[in-house]
């Protein structure tokens, strides 16, 4: 059981690093794509803020679809996630209606030494040439430095290639993950894992709490969420849409109806049974899923 | 008497019934919970639709005594609880009880009476006595049931009289009995034939006293909080709803409560569910709730409207 822990807390700390490195590769990226190096970069030469808008919706719609797809770091992540995307759409307006005369050399900080800080918030006035091929114009731009420069990512191409390999990471572990969940045994004893069962004294509670678990879990499987629905009714539309495959919510329905509506003395016996029927309807009815990247494949 | 010895009698006896009453489980099972709860029945349908055999078959399998009344416009109150008449060989005047006296009345086209006989059932009904001439007399005792079951005609209105609220909310249920379909019609058809007879005779199950101790198993069920909560809030939003200008009354809470205590023994449980008040929620409100005149013109039922307010009462299911 420690080592099963311990492995739960090393995935989640590989998807907090691949996480954390994925939005800052994305940030890079839009970074690049705003202030970076617009002459190398064919799309942007053009010059149009329809292709320049493309290239910051596709790394952010990736990033989206990346968070919405993984099951765990969507909801640890979500308050980032939002904080992030809110961030670079802000950034984005604010360099479409202020940036558009600027050049790359104005917001390179490898190439550029006339910028001056944008947190001081003094703006310069600074005479820069710039050759063009056939004639030589003196023009008056403002200069700032980005936000955020990481030396390690300063390449567009070097950023592509990391979120290029976070991305086939991302599914290598999953792909892997879903292999090791066809492979486990069909049932997992209740003793085994105790994180999904809280414990309560009393033992009609924890009948209660099993059957709220199973529940939550099938509504999100697509189950009726309407408060009105009785137990029995939920379990008549949990069986109409076949999510489970066999009476064990029916089972457990009546373990709860019991444990909640009668004076019953509910027998530890009974406990195990609605935690056994939990875990078992819980693991089938995930086992039944389509993996969402698989399915976007 | 526990439960599972109520299950079992009570299967035996929808089971014999339904073997000539065709296709209509469903009503028997709501006249069985009547019964079993100890609340008087309101049929209301077109003629023809075996509503009398119902009732006739239910006091020849329970042993019971059956008496079946005509309403009509002349019938008197004494008709129904008896009188006092002259006995010249004693010199003295003697009780003669009338039909109300029997374990199941059969108060066929109720609304046929006029609204003082009508009324003469109404201590019958709710005190389940009779006074008369000063002198007050039991219908029931722990070896003797009563029950009144009355039909009415939707259909025709000319020469009837609505029965008053206070009369209707003494009913535990209205139950509509509806047409058979075609397949159990055959079936109708077919037993008929091979019976040769207009009539038929069912056998005696129990004795009225063992009726007794089933209804008295149904006490022994347990309501929880929740359960009484989910109850009054059913009833509650049946004052509030827009459609509805008068609401149920607490009698309907109790009745409510008590037909789901029923269901609960038929199904084999000493405690009630939520499932046992919500399917027979319409059955035991719908005759209690007066609508607005909209809703009426607009052609509206009870029913409707309870079921509506079904959906928005929230079900003890979830925390």
């Amino acid at each position: 059981m420690v080592d099963k822990r311990l492995e739960s807390l090393r995935r989640k700390e590989t998807f907090l690093i691949i996480f954390l490195l994925l939005s800052l590769a994305i940030f890079q990226i839009t970074m690049e794509l705003l202030h970076g190096r617009r002459e190398e970069n064919p799309v942007l030469q053009l010059n149009l803020p329809i292709f320049e808008l493309i290239a910051i919706a596709i790394p952010l719609l990736i990033l989206i679809w990346i968070l919405l797809k993984l099951e765990f770091p969507f909801r640890i992540f979500k308050p980032i996630s939002i904080w992030l995307v809110g961030m670079l759409l802000i950034f984005m307006m604010a360099s479409l209606i202020t940036g558009n005369d600027y050049t790359p050399e104005d917001f390179n900080p490898f190439e550029t030494t006339t910028t001056m800080p944008l947190s001081s918030t003094i703006i310069t006035e600074t005479d820069i040439t710039l050759t063009d091929s056939s004639e030589t114009t003196t023009t008056t731009r403002l200069t700032r430095e980005p936000l955020l420069a990481l030396p390690m990512l300063g390449d567009i191409q070097n950023s592509f290639f990391i979120v290029l390999i976070l991305v086939s990471a991302i599914i290598i572990l999953r792909t892997g993950r879903k292999k090791q969940i066809e492979h486990s045994e069909p049932f997992v004893p209740p003793e085994e894992d105790q994180k999904i069962i809280k414990e309560f004294e009393g033992a009609p509670k924890n009948i209660i709490e099993c059957y709220y678990q199973t529940s939550d879990h099938l509504e999100g499987q697509g189950a009726d969420k309407s408060d009105h629905l009785t137990a029995k009714e939920f379990e008549l539309d949990v069986e109409e849409k076949k999510l489970t495959t066999n009476d064990d919510f029916s089972e457990l329905t009546n373990l709860f109806t019991e444990a909640k509506f009668s004076e019953h003395i509910i027998s530890e016996n009974l406990v195990h049974r609605a935690k056994v029927f939990s875990k078992k309807i819980i693991f089938e009815s995930s086992k039944v899923d389509v993996d969402p990247l698989e399915e976007e494949e | 008497m526990d439960i599972q010895e109520a299950v079992e009698t009570c299967n035996n006896i929808l089971s014999e019934i339904s073997n000539h009453i065709i296709g209509k489980d469903s009503v028997l099972r709501h006249v069985m919970l009547c019964l079993l709860a100890d609340g008087h029945i309101l049929f209301e349908d077109y003629p023809g639709l075996a509503k009398t055999m119902i009732c006739r078959s239910f006091a020849s399998v329970l042993g019971c005594d059956f008496n079946r009344i005509q309403f009509t416009p002349d019938l008197l109150p004494q008709d129904l609880t008896g009188s006092e008449i002259y006995n010249q060989k004693v010199n003295d005047f003697e009780f003669k009880p009338g039909p109300l006296f029997a374990d199941i009345i059969l108060a066929d086209e109720i609304n046929r009476a006029t609204p003082k006989t009508q009324s003469a059932l109404l201590e019958a009904m709710g005190e389940y006595q009779v006074s008369i001439g000063g002198k007050t007399f039991q219908l029931v005792s722990s070896e003797k049931p009563f029950l009144v079951v009355a039909t009415q005609n939707p259909l025709e209105l000319e020469g009837t009289f609505a029965l008053p609220e206070a009369q209707v909310d003494r009913f535990l249920a209205k139950i509509r009995v509806g047409y058979p379909s075609k397949a159990d019609e055959a079936t109708i058809l077919t037993n008929r034939i091979r019976r040769k007879t207009k009539s038929f005779s069912l056998p005696q199950i129990i004795t009225k006293g063992i009726f007794r101790k089933m209804q008295q198993v149904v006490e022994t069920v347990s309501v929880s909080d929740e359960i009484k909560d989910y109850i009054v809030d059913i009833v509650d939003q049946t004052r509030k709803a827009p459609q509805v200008r008068v609401g149920a009354s607490p009698r309907g809470s109790l009745d409510l409560m008590a037909l789901a205590r029923a269901n609960a023994v038929l199904s084999g449980r000493d405690y009630v569910i939520p499932q046992d008040v919500k399917e027979l929620a319409s059955l035991t409100l719908s005759h209690r709730i007066i609508l607005e005149i909209g809703s009426f013109i607009a052609g509206g039922s009870s029913e409707e409207v309870i079921s509506r307010i079904l959906t928005k009462v929230k079900a003890p299911r979830k925390e």
